[in-house]
């Protein structure tokens, strides 16, 4: 990464960091406290935009899976996609956490795995955990494009199911955001919008790191080569 | 124990002066703080390994063009 580029992640990751500071405030302080669930649905302050970023990374995922199979076997394309999927893993590790830290005072239980919501966004979290150990395990980058490709296509067939799983099936997951409207207080919906922000903003700057480490473990590979101790492309 | 006290105590006080006394948010309040905590430690903790892989992956890619630029100059 060039120091002008890297200057620029820098300030990415700093605005970042104030959008986090300023989602905290307006969490804690300038959101009302909800009144049937009281002060612990402050959480979904930070579960809906964890839980909106894992759908946008492993949209990323897809995309450039599918670009990487049918357009051009290029090596960036993979990255992307890596890059993305660890992204979106960790989360939506956040993501289950949450919500088990939120259903347990509300639910009066940890998991219910009666909700459809809980077990299609465990299920999500393991096919991509899936992704990664399948990468892991093949040496060959070629190959481990192709099959990793095709994982991340199939794989986000669950994401809309998750999405749409307390409007399709019986669900006692509160349905917040409807085709038509949220159903948001407005300085909740600020609140949220505002939270939503910081995560892109994050989300971003995670990214650029990501694929900028990816491009380096490359670079590592191609001297390997080179030098005669690595894997043949 | 003492430390466990003083977050307690933290705690109770976050909670009277950010969510007002006597709503009975104490019972609910350690979910709260206790989320976000793991929030911050699991998403700085990956911050961290980041950039830690790539202090390792700079040196392997330094060390790597140094031994093969030393190949080179002994050919």
């Amino acid at each position: 990464m060039s120091r002008g580029k890297a200057l620029w992640v820098n300030i990415l990751g700093a605005l970042a960091l104030v959008g986090i500071i300023l989602a905290l405030f307006m969490v804690f302080v300038y959101a009302p406290t909800e009144k049937e669930m009281g002060i612990v649905q402050r959480i979904f302050y930070f579960h809906v935009p964890s839980a909106t970023i894992a759908f946008l990374s492993f949209f990323i995922v897809f995309f450039y899976s599918i670009l990487y199979l049918f357009w051009k076997k290029d090596r960036d394309f993979d990255i992307i996609s890596a890059s993305a999927a660890e992204i979106g893993v960790v989360f939506t590790t956040l993501v289950l956490i949450e919500g088990s830290f939120w259903a347990k005072p509300t639910w009066g239980a940890w998991w219910v795995w009666e909700e459809p919501r809980l077990v299609t966004a465990l299920v999500l979290w393991l096919i991509y955990v899936g992704y990664l150990m399948l990468r892991g395990a093949i040496s060959d980058p070629t190959r481990r494009a192709t099959f990793s490709a095709v994982l991340g296509i199939i794989g986000f067939i669950d994401v809309p199911i998750v999405f749409m799983s307390i409007r399709w099936w019986r669900s006692i997951h509160p349905v917040v955001i409807s085709p038509t409207k949220m159903n948001l207080d407005p300085s909740m919906m600020l609140t949220f919008f505002i939270s939503l922000g910081a995560f892109f903003l994050f989300f971003a700057y995670l990214f650029i790191q990501k694929v900028s480490l990816e491009r380096l473990k490359d670079d590592v590979e191609q001297l390997k080569y080179s030098a005669g101790v690595g894997a043949a492309r | 124990m003492d430390g466990f006290s003083e977050l307690w105590g933290l705690t109770i006080f976050a909670k009277a002066t950010l969510f007002g006394a006597g709503r009975g948010a104490d019972k609910n309040l350690p979910f709260l703080f206790a989320v976000y905590t793991i929030i911050w430690i699991v998403l700085f903790g990956y911050i961290f390994f980041l950039a830690r892989k790539n202090r390792e992956l700079r040196k392997e890619v330094d060390s790597l063009k140094g031994s093969l630029g030393a190949k080179k100059n002994s050919k």
